[in-house]
């Protein structure tokens, strides 16, 4: 038999709430929730050839924004990779 | 061996999803290999019970119009390596797959998977008759409510109409105090009522919803209705289990006043 639950039980409203955000969002925008993390993962790849960055805290979210010329908010794709050093290229070393 | 199993119940809200989830892990956990197809186009929802909501990419509709191989749209489990979803799409309605596809694609997955288990969606029409479609047997979910039953008799004539070589029933969502008291049908008058086989009773648990929550099964869990889904999964796969009792009190004191007030 399995233990219990891996989290502890009053957590899990809390689990919740953050898990149906995110939902909502992908659902509004008629995207898949896997291709956010596909693009994550790709652009993570991209920017670790120039920069150490901070993947625990980036953050790349759906949102929904009023545009010129659109009649409804379009989905927008927000973001945000902490970096904490440039590494140096290797043109830049001579 | 491979088995098609359809779970359905007419009736929204009874636990379908969630009793799909929990059976086809249970049944991976058994050591059987198992794919879960969420076929609620539209309202999908087994991906989120399940927890898998962030890896889906691709899905059924995607699979059915060729936009992708069955094996890009499967998603592995998080735990049980082998078990996988195959979750619905979004932003389709029910008339994007018809009953003849999704025979093909029960029938493909035959050579995969030792389980084919089927999410149904609420209602009769065009998502259940694509749903039943492919499949050998039925699991139809019902609770012991005057609507739930009274749809499950109309979903099992339905079934048997369609010619399903075999319909079992659960019935969730049992509280053995308001059966104690009178105020709740027993799994017993439920049998009675539709005359069909029971292959297990699931106690209401607040446990359900904290796996919910956290997009856990609890099947095989030390709680009761863990227990209790484990036990169906024994008797899908062919065991004879018997009828666990689902009255939490185990007192021997309570079991005499109980006795007492009975008589």
């Amino acid at each position: 038999m399995r233990q219990r639950f891996c989290f502890h039980k009053s957590n899990s409203g809390d689990i919740a709430r953050g898990r149906l955000k995110l939902l909502l969002v992908s659902d509004k925008a008629r995207v898949n929730p896997g291709l956010l993390n596909l693009i994550r993962e790709d652009m993570l790849g991209v920017l670790s050839r120039y920069a150490e960055v901070d993947s625990l805290n980036l953050d790349i979210r759906l949102v929904r924004m009023e545009t010129a010329g659109a009649r409804e908010p379009v989905p927008v794709l927000s973001a945000t990779f902490p970096i904490r050093t440039f590494t140096k290229r290797k043109e830049e070393c001579f | 061996m491979s088995e098609v199993m359809v779970i359905t119940s007419g009736k929204g809200g009874v636990g379908k999803t969630t009793t799909a989830a929990n059976i086809g892990t249970g049944l991976a956990y058994l050591g059987y290999s198992v794919v879960l197809i969420d076929t609620d186009i539209g309202l999908r929802n087994l991906d989120v019970v399940m927890g898998l909501e962030n890896r889906i990419i691709y899905n059924l509709v995607d699979v059915v119009e060729g936009n992708c191989r069955i094996k890009q749209a499967l998603i592995r489990d998080k735990r049980c390596p082998n078990l996988y979803l195959l979750p619905s799409a979004q932003t389709r309605d029910k008339s994007a797959v018809n009953p003849e596809q999704m025979k093909k694609l029960t029938d493909d997955l035959r050579d995969e998977f030792d389980y084919i288990l089927l999410d149904c969606p609420a209602g009769i029409e065009q998502g259940f008759q694509n749903a039943i479609a492919g499949a050998d047997r039925a699991l139809v979910v019902t609770t012991p409510e005057v609507s739930a039953i009274r749809d499950a008799d109309r979903i099992i004539g339905l079934l048997e109409a369609a010619g399903m070589q075999e319909i079992d029933l659960v019935v969730n969502r049992i509280r053995m105090d308001m059966v104690r008291r009178g105020d709740m049908m027993s799994v017993e008058d439920v049998s009675e009522i539709l005359a069909i086989n029971i292959i297990g009773a699931v106690p209401d648990d607040e446990d359900i919803v904290v796996s919910a929550n956290q997009g856990e099964p609890l099947v095989d869990t030390e709680t009761m209705a863990g227990q209790a889904y484990m036990n169906i999964c024994r008797r899908v796969a062919g065991e004879a289990v018997p009828l666990m009792d689902l009255d939490p009190r185990k007192g021997i004191l309570i079991r005499i006043s109980s006795f007492l007030k009975r008589a």
